[in-house]
Parts: structure tokens; C-alpha cells; sequence
């Protein structure tokens, strides 16, 4: 005998929307030694700038876990001063050359790392990575 | 004598037949009938698959599907009841609408006449969150 049909019929449970467990570290630019670099380099007349309410606001760097493995996956500089969400390429030392995998990060690192945004300015920061999460000393 | 109360159900079904909605709609009934089965022709040549990065798991009578995937940014659980579990059943192999419905005709008595609306309406959404793609350039086989 065969079944009723009924209407297909979805429940979405525990709803949350792009939220992904951040992983347990971060890092704020070293403002000083990032202005330097840009004036080093020719870039700060032309707008590259660091200051402490953007990326030297730690909180402005989001790392994300987005399998929830405690490892890295990307990072990126958020409330920036206009310039929306930035992908950050993480380097090995401040000759930016050698791209660094994210995952290799832990606390107490040094890191540097660029920001570019659509209009092709390119900021290199520099920073010193710290503990985020400290019930999970096992992890990153 | 009266007519007999149901309840108020909505289906969206996708525009396929080359027209934009605001061009479609300015069509004459006749015409515009004909472009809805032009549409509905292209939509049942699709053939579809369940997305792999998204998983079933059954408890006792309940299923629920769980993304596993980078691709779907969703942290959730998702609730589907015994009809929403057959169709992912069969959406498991490559399969056109049509190919769907023959399985569920044979499977239920549909008894309000709204299966293969329902059908159509059901992969319309789960294609819109990526629980269902469309596999392109598949041979259709009929089965």
C-alpha cells in the first residue's frame, strides 16, 4: 500500500549564519614600525597609513577556524577606515617574499603581513601574536 | 454548496524560458501559459544531485542533514521530515525532476494533487542554498 504524501517539510536548527569559531590567538599591527616601513618604502605620503583605531586594534584582526581544528585557517582586518574587509597574506620577515601558511602560527610569533585594498594601496604590518584562549593551552 | 477550505500553500518555481519576470508578466494569459511550460521544459531537462559536503543522518524515525563543507556557511542543523528524506534519497544519484516524481508516484498516493508542485518547489530552495546542484552537461538516462 502506499504512503501519504505530505509536503517536503525543513526545520533549521541552531541557525547561525557565517559564524565560525575563531581560533585562539591574535594579533594587533605594530603601528610604529609599520608607519616606518611605509615611509621607508614611499608609501606613506600616498595614504598608507597605520594607526591604533584600525589595525592596531586587535580585536580588527579576525582569525578564523573554519573547520574548528584549533589551526588557523585565514585572516582578516576588519573596521577599517572604509575600506571594508581586508584579506591579509601572512610572510614569513619583513621583506614580505616568502608567504607564510597561517597555520604555522602560534603565540609568541612575530608576523607580518599585508592588506591591499581595491583601489591597489598595500599596507605591510608587522605584529607580535598572543594568546587568545586560554582553557585550550593545547591549541595554537 | 460550498467550497471546501485549504489552507493557503506557496510554491516558487524557477524562470527558465529566457524571459526577465517584468517581461514574462507582460504576456498575454495564452502566451504566458505557453512560456510557462517552455520554462517548466528546460527546468525538467536539468538533471540534479544532492551536494556530497552535505550529510544525512538518520535517529529512529528523525533525519536531519548536517553541511559538512566549507562551501555552505552554516552552522546549523537541519530538521527534514520523511518526504524531504526520500527526495534527498533519490537526489543521492544524478536525476531530472521528472525521474523524481515517477519514484514518488510510485511511492505515495497523492491524494490533494500537489506532489509534483511540491517537487519542483523543493528543488527550486535547496538549490538556492547550494543543498543541491545542477550537474552540468549530464547525459540524461531515464530509470
Amino acid at each position: 500500500m502506499k504512503q501519504k504524501w505530505i509536503r517536503p517539510q525543513t526545520t533549521i536548527e541552531k541557525f547561525v549564519p557565517d559564524e565560525y569559531i575563531a581560533a585562539c590567538w591574535g594579533v594587533c599591527c605594530d603601528t610604529d614600525w609599520s608607519n616606518n616601513y611605509e615611509e621607508w618604502q614611499g608609501d606613506y605620503s600616498k595614504g598608507v597609513t597605520h594607526d591604533a583605531a584600525h589595525c592596531g586594534n586587535p580585536s580588527n584582526q579576525v582569525i578564523f577556524d573554519d573547520d574548528d581544528d584549533g589551526i588557523a585557517d585565514r585572516m582578516i582586518e576588519t573596521g577599517t577606515d572604509g575600506l571594508g574587509n581586508l584579506n591579509c597574506t601572512i610572510y614569513w620577515n619583513e621583506s614580505f617574499s616568502g608567504i607564510r601558511n597561517i597555520a604555522s602560527v602560534k603565540p609568541g610569533d612575530i608576523i607580518y603581513w599585508t592588506t591591499r585594498a581595491s583601489d591597489g594601496r598595500e599596507w605591510n604590518h608587522k605584529g607580535t601574536v598572543f594568546r587568545t584562549n586560554y582553557d585550550r593551552p593545547n591549541h595554537s | 454548496m460550498k467550497l471546501s477550505y485549504r489552507k493557503p500553500q506557496m510554491y516558487s518555481f524557477p524562470n527558465l524560458g529566457g524571459l526577465t519576470n517584468r517581461q514574462a508578466a507582460a504576456l498575454t494569459d495564452e502566451e504566458f501559459a505557453r512560456y510557462m511550460e517552455r520554462s517548466k521544459r528546460v527546468e525538467y531537462g536539468k538533471v540534479y544531485r544532492a551536494n556530497p559536503d552535505v550529510l544525512m543522518r538518520k535517529m529512529c524515525d528523525e533525519a536531519i542533514l548536517v553541511p559538512v563543507g566549507k562551501e555552505i556557511t552554516m552552522n546549523g542543523l537541519i530538521d527534514i521530515n520523511s518526504t524531504v528524506q526520500f527526495l534527498w534519497e533519490q537526489f543521492q544519484t544524478p536525476r531530472t525532476i521528472p525521474q523524481v516524481l515517477a519514484r514518488a508516484q510510485e511511492e505515495y498516493e497523492d491524494e490533494d494533487g500537489c506532489m509534483e508542485r511540491e517537487i519542483r518547489s523543493f528543488v527550486k530552495d535547496y538549490v538556492s542554498i547550494n543543498f543541491i546542484r545542477e550537474e552540468e552537461n549530464y547525459e540524461t538516462k531515464m530509470d
